[in-house]
Parts: C-alpha cells; sequence; structure tokens
C-alpha cells in the first residue's frame, strides 16, 4: 500500500513537469526550463523508494511480475533523462521522455500477472540478463527521443522558418552525439544481455528456448539495432535516416514488450 | 540637487561628430577629475562607446549641464557653439529613464544589443575608481544592472538575431553545435560574407578557405582570417572537408549543383553541410535542400528571419517601458525621500 501511494505521488511530479514543461513551451518561458529537472529528480527519488519498498515486500528482485517489469523500465529512462540531462545540459528531454515514463508506469499499474513461471527463474545469469537488457532497453529509449528531437530540428531547418520549438530543442549535433552514444550502449548491453540469457537457458536445463516469442522478439530487435548501428558507424546513414530507425526500433521494442507480456498471460 | 543626462548619440549626431567627441579610457583620467572641479558636479559618470557620449550627473546648480558641455568640448578643442545642436539634455526621472532604456539596449541602434550593459558597468566601474560615485549614482547604477537583468529575463528583447550574417551563424549552431572544430569555405567576396566568417571566428572557427575566381584575391582573403586559400577549380574538390560553405560569388548560373552535391555527400560519409548562399544570382541550386543532412538559406530566408527577430524585439517594448517606468517611479521616491533638504 505504502509503495502504492510513493508511485501514485511520483507519476503525479512527473505528470506536472510535463504539463509545466509544455506550458513553458507554449508560453514561451524559457526559464521555467530549469525547474523541469528538479521536479524529475525529486520524482526519481519518490519513485525510486516507492520501487525499493514494493521489491523489499513482494521479494520480486528477478522482475517476475509484468508490473514490476514496466515500473522498473520506466525508472530507469528517468534515471537514463537525468543522466543525459546533466550531461549534456539539455531541458528538452522531458517533452519526450516523460510521456513514455508515464505510459510505462499506467501499464505497471494495469498490468497483472506473469509470476507463474517464478520457480524457474533463479540463478547469476538471469539477474545479470534481466539487468543488462533493461538497461540496454532504456538506452534504445533514449535513442528514441533524440531521435524524435532530432527530426523536428531538421523539419525546422528544412522549412527556413523556424518555429518556437527551434529554440528550445538543442542542436543537431549534440542531438546525433546523444543518439549514437544511447544506441552503442544499448547494442553491447543487449547483445552481453542476449549471451547471459542464453548462459542461464543453458545451465537452468539445457532448453535454448528458441520457440519462446520473447527470445525471437529479442533476436529480431537485436538484428535491427546491429543493422543500424553497423550502417552509422560505417557513415553509409547518417542523421534523419538513423533518427527514423531509432524511434520505429523503440516503437518495436515498445510492442513486443506488451505483445510478449500479453501472449505469456494467456 | 539636480540629476542630469547631457550627451550625444547616433540619433542625434553623425559618426564625424560622435568620433570628435569619444573619450578612451586614457581621455577619461583627465575628464573626470576636471568634471568634478570644473562642472562641479557632486556626483557623475562618463559613457563613451562609438554610438554615444553621455554625461550622468548630480550637481546643486541647475547650470551644470551648461558647464560640462564646456568643460568636455574644451577638452577636445571644440567650440560648444557648434556641437550645440547634438547635444541633447534630460533632468531628474527623465534622465533615469534615459539611463535605464540606454542600458537595455532600447537606446541602441541594434534594438536590445546587449554590449551597451557592458559599456554601462565599465563607465561606472572607472567613474567609481575616481571617487566621482557616491550614493545616488551609486544606487542609481546597481538599480540599472538589476533592471537589466530582469529585462533581459522576463522579455524577449535580445532575443534572436537580427543581421543576415549573424542569423547564419546562429543557424550554423543549431546545425552544428560546437562551431570550434568546423571547417568553413568562403566563395567570392563581399561585406556581408565577410561579416559571417568574422561571426564564426567569434564564435571558435578556426579553419578557413577561400577561394576567389582570381587567385591573388583569394589568397589576399585567406590572408585576413589567417585561412587557406584554394585555386576556384579545386573549390568543388575542396569541399568534402568542409562543413560550412558561404557562396557570394558574381557567377550568372548555380555553380553548385544538384548532382554534385549528392555524389560529395557520399564522399562525406553523409556529415551535414550548411550552405549559406549570399550571392544574387544565387550560386547554389535550390533543389539541394532536399538531399538529406544539407542545408540551404539564401539571402532572403536569412533576412526574412532577421526581419521576423526584429519584429519580435519590438512586440517586447512596450513591456520593457514598464519595468522601466516601475524602476524609474521606484527610484524617484527613494531619491526624494534622501531628506536632504534637496530641491528636486
Amino acid at each position: 500500500m505504502q509503495a502504492h501511494l510513493f508511485f501514485i505521488f511520483s507519476f503525479v511530479i512527473y505528470l506536472l513537469t510535463f504539463l509545466g514543461h509544455l506550458t513553458s513551451l507554449i508560453l514561451n518561458r524559457p526559464h521555467w526550463q530549469s525547474l523541469a529537472l528538479k521536479g524529475i529528480l525529486f520524482g526519481f527519488v519518490v519513485n525510486a523508494i516507492g520501487l525499493v519498498i514494493e521489491l523489499v515486500h513482494t521479494g520480486d528482485f528477478l522482475l517476475t511480475s509484468t508490473s514490476h517489469t514496466y515500473a522498473f523500465l520506466s525508472i530507469l529512462i528517468v534515471l537514463f533523462h537525468l543522466l543525459l540531462s546533466v550531461r549534456y545540459r539539455v531541458n528538452f528531454l522531458a517533452l519526450f521522455s516523460m510521456p513514455l515514463v508515464l505510459f510505462l508506469m499506467l501499464a505497471s499499474h494495469l498490468a497483472t500477472g506473469g509470476d507463474e513461471g517464478r520457480e524457474l527463474l533463479i540463478g547469476y545469469w538471469l539477474k545479470l540478463h534481466v539487468v543488462l537488457t533493461f538497461i540496454a532497453y532504456s538506452a534504445f529509449a533514449s535513442a528514441c527521443v533524440t531521435g524524435l528531437g532530432y527530426l523536428i530540428q531538421d523539419k525546422q531547418l528544412k522549412s527556413h522558418h523556424p518555429g518556437k520549438m527551434f529554440q528550445w530543442i538543442p542542436p543537431l549535433g549534440t542531438l546525433d552525439e546523444i543518439n549514437t552514444r544511447s544506441l552503442i550502449v544499448g547494442i553491447l548491453l543487449l547483445t552481453l544481455g542476449l549471451l547471459s540469457g542464453f548462459f542461464w537457458a543453458k545451465t537452468s536445463g539445457g532448453v535454448f528456448w528458441v520457440n519462446d516469442p520473447k527470445v525471437l522478439c529479442a533476436i529480431a530487435i537485436w538484428c535491427l539495432y546491429s543493422f543500424l548501428i553497423l550502417l552509422r558507424v560505417t557513415s553509409r546513414v547518417r542523421g534523419r535516416k538513423v533518427a527514423v530507425v531509432s524511434v520505429f526500433g523503440f516503437a518495436l521494442v515498445i510492442l513486443s514488450f506488451i505483445g510478449v507480456n500479453h501472449t505469456v498471460i494467456n | 540637487m539636480e540629476l542630469f543626462v547631457l550627451g550625444l548619440n547616433h540619433k542625434s549626431a553623425p559618426v564625424n561628430i560622435r568620433e570628435q567627441l569619444a573619450f578612451s579610457e586614457q581621455d577619461l583620467q583627465t575628464v573626470l577629475p576636471s568634471l568634478k572641479q570644473e562642472a562641479g558636479l557632486e556626483e557623475g559618470v562618463l559613457l563613451s562607446t562609438c554610438n554615444r557620449v553621455e554625461i550622468y550627473g548630480m550637481a546643486e546648480s541647475n547650470k551644470s549641464s551648461q558647464q560640462v558641455k564646456e568643460v568636455i568640448c574644451h577638452y577636445r578643442d571644440l567650440s560648444v557653439d557648434e556641437m550645440e545642436p547634438y547635444f541633447y539634455d534630460q533632468i531628474n526621472s527623465q534622465s533615469v529613464g534615459h539611463l535605464f532604456r540606454v542600458a537595455c539596449g532600447l537606446d541602441s541602434m541594434v534594438l536590445g544589443e546587449t554590449e551597451i550593459f557592458g559599456q554601462v558597468k565599465k563607465a561606472y566601474q572607472t567613474a567609481t575608481d575616481h571617487k566621482i560615485v557616491g550614493t545616488v549614482m551609486h544606487r542609481m547604477f546597481q538599480k540599472t544592472f538589476q533592471l537589466g537583468k530582469k529585462v533581459r529575463t522576463h522579455t524577449g528583447i535580445n532575443v534572436g538575431s537580427v543581421s543576415v550574417s549573424s542569423v547564419a551563424v546562429d543557424l550554423a549552431e543549431k546545425i552544428f553545435d560546437d562551431l570550434k572544430s568546423k571547417r568553413v569555405m568562403i566563395m567570392g567576396a563581399g561585406e556581408m560574407s565577410e561579416a559571417t566568417v568574422n561571426h564564426l571566428v567569434e564564435r571558435g572557427t578556426e579553419s578557413i578557405l577561400a577561394s576567389n575566381r582570381s587567385y591573388d584575391r583569394a589568397v589576399a582573403l585567406a590572408n585576413r582570417f589567417k585561412g587557406e586559400a584554394v585555386h576556384y577549380d579545386d573549390a568543388f574538390n575542396r569541399m568534402s572537408e568542409v562543413d560550412i560553405v558561404i557562396s557570394s560569388t558574381s557567377a550568372p548560373h548555380p555553380i553548385i549543383q544538384f548532382d554534385q552535391v549528392k555524389k560529395l555527400m557520399q564522399e562525406r560519409g553523409q556529415k551535414p553541410i550548411f550552405f549559406i548562399d549570399i550571392a544574387v544570382p544565387r550560386d547554389v541550386d535550390s533543389e539541394i535542400d532536399k538531399i538529406d543532412n544539407v542545408y540551404l538559406y539564401n539571402i532572403d530566408d536569412l533576412q526574412e528571419l532577421a526581419n521576423e527577430n526584429l519584429k519580435n524585439r519590438q512586440a517586447q517594448l512596450e513591456k520593457c517601458e514598464q519595468f522601466i517606468d516601475e524602476e524609474v517611479g521606484r527610484f524617484m521616491e527613494w531619491y526624494q525621500n534622501l531628506g536632504k533638504g534637496w530641491k528636486v
């Protein structure tokens, strides 16, 4: 119950921060923006306390329940958001990352099930697998967010009549840098995450589990991002196209997330 | 006691008059003490920039602005009568309002420019060093600086560039972020393209390539910016190395074509490139804008953005004046309450 209150409280903080950010954009009050970072930091602390209480209470450190999975992913995205905002001194991210976080928190609230296979899910490989995959997905979330920013900024520049958003969103160069780094971090962690998953499957009974939709989705996602990063680092594509794939790639991540959890429940 | 401002600026006097009366830091060493002794100023600050010479002062008699005029004209060996038509003076609340307006950039040639703020600060500092600033001027200038900050934060008076060259550089910063590591090629010569390069250099660009149909002129241009001269025929080949191309040649047809740029983008690994086409007739085929990671702005695009920004600044004027009026009111109230029996 206590954990629940913390979640609701942090949800409200994120929501207010997002609305405040949007309002300041509409009313053109750039100096409100620095408040967004403080708001999100506050929300993050509340959110983290809630999650810790919840996990301690249920003992579900491996995030086997669907609800916890969403909650954990959302808080990781917030953490990424904070790190990037501070490192690159950008405020605009909240505009895109907050809706994503709010959506995942809502999903976490509504989700049920997923606990059935808990006795299967033991071992260090699994812990490693869960953590690595989740951080990888948050990195892809940040690539998606910067990709969206890139697409908007590119459109503004090409229109020859940049609007209000233009001042708000960082330069293409900054967005491209965050995007590329996020993609590289994401693919490295996802690779390790998948490998640890295979090791775990092997040690816990020798099944490779290729028929599991979760595994198939993960491999498909890995292939997509690997291909994108290969093209990017060899400079065959750059800029707008990378941004588009970053956005669609993450949409695929979310869809597979929802799809897989849904099919598992059924 | 009376507060006053006496001066001339870009609106009241042409440059050939202003330059005769401009005071350097060194001049102030002599002028400031004589303002105190000969013109009878209790307190005073002398602001001298390329667009204005103004003396803000406080004095017992209401003749002091006339005496100030004599002191500064005398210092420059100018006849007071000849200079008379270029001067303006204001007293008390008007003079305070004038200072506020000047410091906020509302009286500047480029509305809302911020350089003047620093110049006012420096003038105040110099006067303080000469111990010609007392309670009143001290407060008046502190209030000026607070107001300047307030106006900048709460209005958009200094937002957006208002000249073609600085708009171009702003756009470059929105594309590349850090301009330090970027290379620029300038093709052809011209005031506006050179102003753009100057702005880029101010923001840190170090590497400049210059090209011109006449190689000698390319060399001269390159020397001016400590860059490298490039033969005109070789210019396109070298474009794969640069990030910004400023073009202002007098060629009658576009010299940079769609197919060329398409190929160029492959060579440069799709790295973004920004074409600033200042030439009329245009140097760059407008179709290249459709290529990914290629950004093209011509003179009209840039001028339009500059005009829009200026319009936006003008729209903020009313709000600025409101802030200024409020602050003048508060300051004058304090001044009148000083209670020293001054006749205000």
